[in-house]
């Protein structure tokens, strides 16, 4: 440890009370393992260097594109997947489809570039205590509130999770200010700019899942927190829930139940074991939440609902 | 070399991810080891810290901060919900080889077992910690970033830093009284040094 360093009693105490645990190197070939995964997976996920614009393999969806929602779903599959997985049923595509109507006519006040979104949700997290899938329990729920600049993510904002504030800062040193955002972490102003073409942001979506090949599952994932964890203009959202109606292995849940109890109908994915719900009212067939289900258990892996989306004007302020 | 790294990373080189790679795979791996005290858990923090970087190449700015502590700071965040965090990457973790079983009798796995120990002991106590406070220690203590820098790779102003550190010394003093006094604990520590050898001063780049 440092001896002379300036940063006070704090870090040499704890060092002393915790004393580092050893360094350590790599178990003897396993690094090499990693390193050649990590290459061939970049290698899988690079465009060619010659062509760096260029996807020649999304151009085969783009041909089919007028052939219809269903058959395009199939082709994305057979395009960019060895496997197959069929598309969403009439009943989810119908659902789906009812959900983007909704959504598209949800009002759209305007919005100012130095105003926050506000986003107060109850929320139940599966916690880890080292590792995966070991040590976990699902925490009690708590109310999370969330503020974030619409326009620029270089502004402070605010997390006010139970009842703990917590300002959320990016890190300007890593970013270009003022900055908009992008697919994983929105501003209301990118997500303004988004296609409402469902198949056009479908695509961008999967063209925005650097350093992976373009998977159902990972798009349903990105799509879900969008739809979750942001406000999208009504015509974005509605894009975003028929563009989830393209994506195959998309299912119908007839009932589920969001984390303060409400019942509704749910849109889900399942991969390993875990079903990924987003829960909606069967009258209004408005969002209310989302849930993850242990498949084989039947047990929740994380819960949330959505009680209240508004702009406002300062981090911090509380809307309704 | 690094500003041309960072240009070849933020352009999606794979082979410039290689060097990253080659560079920092160990101060991942002792990060993710010690957040979660179990060898296959760091060693997939390893792959998703990695591909995480991937992801999030572009907002490496040509003239920023060390390309340490923002990996630290990725690694932190996987760390802290690996099976979220995994779940995006399911696709390339799928393809991993899984690790071989334990090594035969040895005086390495001695050691190794020696250490999860130690972390046991060492975990007990920060299990009475929140969550961000064990990770300012993992940052600062452990990894050795100074306040400003884990403060950036958290994205959480100094003063957090700070006193998140502060509140964690407080609360180990009244869990740890007997380590407090630095002949004490400190004994036991430097004879578990004395083992790791050179390793010691390789970690801290």
């Amino acid at each position: 440890m440092n001896a002379d360093d300036p940063r006070g009693g704090d870090l040499a105490e704890l060092a002393r009370l915790l004393s580092a645990p050893a360094e350590r190197e790599l178990p003897s070939g396993r690094q090499q393992v990693l390193r050649e995964h990590l290459m061939s997976e970049l290698r899988l996920a690079s465009p060619p260097a010659d062509k760096p614009a260029t996807r020649p393999r999304r151009k085969p969806s783009i041909v089919i594109a007028a052939a219809g929602a269903a058959a395009l779903a199939a082709a994305i599959v057979l395009a960019l997947l060895p496997g197959s997985t069929p598309s969403p049923s009439p009943a989810t595509t119908r659902l789906l489809a009812k959900i983007a109507t909704v959504a598209a006519g949800q009002p759209s006040p305007p919005v100012r570039n130095s105003q926050f979104w506000y986003i107060k949700s109850w929320v139940s997290n599966l916690v880890c205590n080292g590792g995966s899938g070991n040590n976990c329990v699902l925490e009690k729920p708590h109310e999370a509130q969330i503020w974030q600049s619409v326009s620029n993510l270089c502004v402070t904002g605010l997390l006010r999770d139970d009842g703990q504030d917590t300002p959320l800062k990016f890190s300007t040193n890593y970013l270009h200010c003022p900055y908009q955002g992008g697919v994983h972490d929105p501003t209301y102003r990118f997500l303004q700019s988004l296609p409402t073409d469902p198949r056009a942001l479908l695509s961008l979506i999967e063209r925005d899942m650097q350093g992976q090949l373009p998977r159902p599952e990972e798009a349903f994932t990105t799509i879900g927190d969008l739809l979750g964890a942001a406000i999208a203009p009504p015509q974005v959202s509605a894009a975003l829930y028929r563009a989830a109606a393209l994506i195959p292995g998309v299912t119908v849940v007839p009932d589920a139940i969001d984390a303060i109890g409400r019942h509704g109908v749910a849109v889900a994915y399942t991969f390993r074991g875990i079903r990924t719900e987003w829960i909606f009212s069967k009258k209004t067939f408005r969002y209310l939440g989302a849930r993850d289900v242990n498949v084989a258990t039947g047990s929740s892996a994380g819960v949330s609902a959505v009680m209240r989306r508004a702009f406002v004007d300062h981090a911090g302020q509380i809307q309704g | 070399m690094e500003p041309n790294l960072r240009a070849r990373l933020r352009a999606g080189d794979p082979d410039a991810f290689g060097v990253l790679f080659d560079e920092y795979a160990h101060a991942v791996y002792n990060l993710g080891f010690r957040l979660s005290a179990n060898r296959s858990a760091a060693e997939e923090v390893v792959s998703v810290t990695f591909l995480e970087a991937w992801r999030r190449r572009s907002r490496i700015d040509p003239g920023g901060e060390p390309l340490r502590p923002w990996l630290l700071g990725i690694a932190v965040n996987v760390s802290r919900n690996l099976a979220r965090a995994s779940r995006r990457h399911q696709a390339a973790l799928s393809r991993l080889p899984p690790p071989p079983p334990m090594p035969d009798f040895s005086e390495e796995l001695a050691g190794r077992l020696d250490d999860e120990a130690r972390l046991s002991e060492v975990g007990k106590a920060l299990g009475a910690l929140r969550r961000e406070e064990r990770e300012v220690i993992a940052l600062c203590v452990w990894s050795e970033l100074d306040y400003a820098t884990a403060a950036r790779a958290l994205g959480v102003p100094v003063g957090t830093v700070r006193s998140r550190l502060s509140r964690a010394r407080s609360k180990l003093r009244k869990l740890l009284p007997a380590a407090g006094e630095p002949a004490g604990g400190c004994e036991q520590v430097l004879s578990n040094r004395e083992k790791r050898g050179p390793a010691e001063t390789g970690g801290n780049r």
